[in-house]
């Protein structure tokens, strides 16, 4: 971490937000882009070399369809946290994962296929239902909703990982008290 | 072991509305049949005297329970009232009183005493159920040697009204006793759609024998067929359907009696004739004017509206005045005022379900369409074969997830679909068409809408109500609405015929798909955004307005891609949370 700046969270959210406004997805420009690690670190600004990094889409929380990962488990092994278990059961297939927020707080996600796209579902804290209903980007039935179109999923395993990352933080300062930060869609919420 | 009582369901919801739905405390009386443990009526005694932990009835209260029992058949069956949270069974005090109701009463035999709370989180008992934003609690008291004996009494609740609602009848009241020939029935006018006023009379044993219902117009009661392997709450509907259709091929053959000579004496014979050709056939009859548009063939089609509210409900009349012969209906909700509105739902439908209520406005418009109902949500139906079932879908839901499902599921079967969606309070709107060989709703949704969504500075997709999951309804206008739902219901009549069949509808919808335009965007003001960025100099613009985009499917889609790596939507569930913390804890 030392080589590396660890963002604070006005500088995400502005990043976020002006990819937005640009309509940029994937911006070229290293200073305008974000980066998650597979420990659930994120890093903004030029990333540190020979580390597995899943690149985040900065578009609104909205979906872009770019077909499915073959190579999903393999990918996981390589860029989603170590102690990322692979459950395979009939009625829950998918990858159960923890990290630590940029403001510390432990989130256990769950992030599975549902044949049209990834999704992803809190585990722990048990926040579903608890938080305020437009606020959060989370449904009652415990899916983030990291996307706006199309059903809330994201078309690839390091889009709905990278995402859920980021969700986190933004959850963090959900509940500390503020609207969701990265979704120009609570831009209302701000009175801006 | 709990001895039952027997409490009609509009009963229940009368105490909810009155008892439950205010702090404590509040009361009233219940009455019901004579001689059985039936309660059928609920008195409010609204002018009660009550302190936060005491309800006192009133003189008035003692009045109108007399009142009711000189003017029909019931009688007192006890006092219903509310305690606070947490103290869901009768006080002393309570207790004092119905020993003392019991002296005052010897024809009583059993004195129901059901307690109201707010409490809705413990687990109920055998003796409660859920009323709403409370709880009711069942005692009895009972004579015995030494006084009398308070125990919990299980409830059996008649889902009376809920009958009524699904069979389409609308009572003017809730049922009243009355006596027949020394049996005491429920009685109570009401409108039975396609036959008029009738009278209704329902025994103490309804729904396990059919009621009486007799027209107001006609020569004794209708035959109701009654199928106890129906559920209960089905078995009205069902009786009344099958009713309409034997009603309707009754007409039918006469109707072909008297073309056969033996109405050629009769007066007016011609006009006559006609009036029995249009309830014969309103098909066939349809096609005088829109020949070469439509083809007759579109009685032997299948339509799947996944979704009855203002969009669905309108495609379903505007399909069903075209000619479509089928159609299969899906939404889990009832219709509401707000609904009124904006949908082709009437006041008269209000708690009725929306695929109910839409079915209805089918059968009205053509007798002979075949119907399926499910009023049920997009996960508790067997979606598979619902398309299968189907030539053309339409996905009119407020649920994106839904969508994106009933979208996938027709892909993959090769059924084409229609999505009509609305913006920001029906400002604009679009209609996506997808079929093999087009982009699938999620390539199309998430290619233009994030598109369009950067190229102007507006929301594209409506917000999202993350306790529901539903989109949130936003005011607009019936007619934006149906400009959208207008030209969704023109692709879907296309689609219904095949490319090569020689009408215009089908030219229209397999034109779309031809050029690859299958995602139309919609402007209800002047200078909606889209248009206003668009084409800003082009002269003499104003709403409405349309686009057509080009959208392209990506390679490597799971639902439109490469036919190698599609997915088969019905391997797909979602995962229950609380299931995954169970897997989680058991490693
Ligand atoms: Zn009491
Ligand atoms: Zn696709």
């Amino acid at each position: 971490m030392s080589d590396v700046e660890r963002t604070d969270l006005n500088r995400l959210r502005d990043i976020i937000r002006g990819a937005q406004q640009q309509g940029d997805q994937y911006p070229v420009d290293p200073k305008a882009r974000i980066t998650v690690g597979s420990e659930g670190e994120i890093f903004t600004g030029v990333v540190p070399a020979g580390r597995p990094l899943s690149k985040v889409q900065h578009g609104t929380f909205a979906a872009r369809v770019r077909g499915r990962e073959v190579e999903d488990l393999r990918w996981a092994a390589k860029h989603m946290p170590r102690n990322t278990q692979f459950i395979d059961h009939r009625d829950a297939r998918g990858w159960c994962y923890s990290f630590l927020s940029q403001l510390g707080r432990p989130y256990t996600m769950f992030a599975y296929f549902d044949g049209s796209s990834y999704q992803v579902k809190l585990v722990e804290p048990r926040l579903e239902g608890q938080v305020g209903a437009h606020a959060g980007h989370l449904y009652a039935n415990g899916r983030l909703c990291l996307s706006q179109a199309g059903g809330s999923g994201q078309p690839t395993l390091e889009e709905a990982y990278s995402k859920s990352v980021l969700w986190a933080t933004g959850m963090d300062v959900v509940l500390a008290g503020y609207p969701f930060p990265f979704s120009t869609n609570n831009e209302f919420e701000y009175g801006l | 072991m709990l001895t039952p009582v027997r409490v009609a369901d509009f009963v229940l919801d009368a105490i909810a509305a009155r008892v439950g739905a205010v702090e404590p405390e509040q009361g009233g009386a219940l009455l019901g049949l004579p001689g059985s443990d039936y309660v059928t009526e609920f008195i409010h005694d609204a002018d009660a005297a009550t302190t936060g932990t005491r309800y006192q009835n009133t003189d008035w209260l003692i009045a109108a329970i007399g009142a009711r029992e000189a003017a029909t058949a019931a009688r007192f069956k006890g006092i219903v009232h509310s305690h606070p949270r947490g103290m869901p069974v009768p006080s002393s005090q309570d207790q004092a009183e119905y020993a003392e109701s019991l002296r005052l009463n010897p024809l009583l035999a059993r004195y129901l005493a059901p307690i109201v709370t707010h409490d809705v989180d413990t687990p109920l008992a055998g003796h409660e159920i859920r009323l709403g934003p409370a709880r009711i609690s069942f005692y009895g008291a009972e004579r015995a040697a030494d006084g009398f004996v308070l125990a919990p009494v299980r409830p059996v609740v008649v889902p009376v009204a809920r009958m009524l609602r699904r069979a389409g009848i609308r009572p003017e009241g809730d049922p009243a006793a009355i006596d027949v020939e020394g049996a005491t029935l429920l009685a109570t006018q009401a409108q039975l759609p396609g036959f008029g006023a009738v009278t209704l009379l329902l025994g103490a044993d309804f729904p396990a024998t059919a009621p009486i219902v007799l027209p107001e117009h006609g020569d004794g009661p209708l035959a109701l067929g009654w199928d106890l392997g129906v559920p209960a709450v089905e078995r009205l509907a069902r009786a009344v359907r099958t009713l309409r259709r034997g009603r309707a091929r009754d007409r039918e053959e006469r109707d072909a009696s008297h073309r056969d000579g033996a109405g050629a004496d009769e007066a007016g014979t011609e006009e006559q004739g006609a009036v029995a050709a249009a309830r014969r056939d309103p098909v066939r009859l349809l096609f005088a004017r829109t020949e070469g548009i439509l083809s007759p063939t579109l009685a032997d089609r299948s339509v799947l509206i996944a979704g009855a509210g203002s969009v669905g409900s309108y495609m379903a009349e505007v399909l069903a005045r075209s000619g479509v012969g089928a159609f299969t209906i899906v939404d889990p909700d009832e219709v509401e005022a707000v609904n009124v509105g904006r949908s082709a739902y009437r006041v008269a439908d209000v708690g009725l379900g929306k695929a109910f209520a839409a079915a209805e406005i089918v059968l009205a418009i053509n007798p002979s369409a075949r119907v399926g109902v499910h009023a049920a949500r997009h996960e508790d139906v067997d979606l598979a074969a619902l398309v299968a079932e189907a030539d053309v879908v339409v996905v009119a839901t407020d649920d994106p997830q839904a969508q994106a499902r009933v979208g996938h599921f027709a892909y993959w079967a090769g059924r084409p679909a229609v999505f009509p969606g609305l913006y920001q309070g029906a400002q604009g709107g679009e209609v996506i068409i997808t079929a093999e060989g087009s982009a699938c709703f999620a390539c199309a949704t998430g290619g233009v809408r994030a598109d369009l969504e950067e190229t102007g500075s507006n929301e594209v997709a409506a917000r999202t109500d993350y306790g529901t999951g539903r989109l949130i309804a936003e005011p607009g206008l019936l007619t934006d609405v149906h400009h959208v739902a207008a030209i969704a219901a023109k692709a879907a009549l296309g689609l219904l015929h095949s490319p090569d069949d020689d009408v215009t509808a089908a030219r229209f919808a397999h034109g779309i798909l031809k050029a690859g335009t299958t995602y139309a965007v919609f402007g209800h003001e002047p200078d909606y955004w889209i248009f206003a960025e668009l084409m800003r100099a082009a002269p003499a613009q104003y709403a409405y307005q349309s686009l057509w985009l080009t959208v392209a499917g990506r390679s490597d889609c799971p639902v439109c891609g490469e036919p190698a790596g599609r997915t088969d939507p019905s391997a797909y569930k979602e995962p229950d949370v609380d299931f995954i913390r169970t897997l989680r804890d058991g490693e």
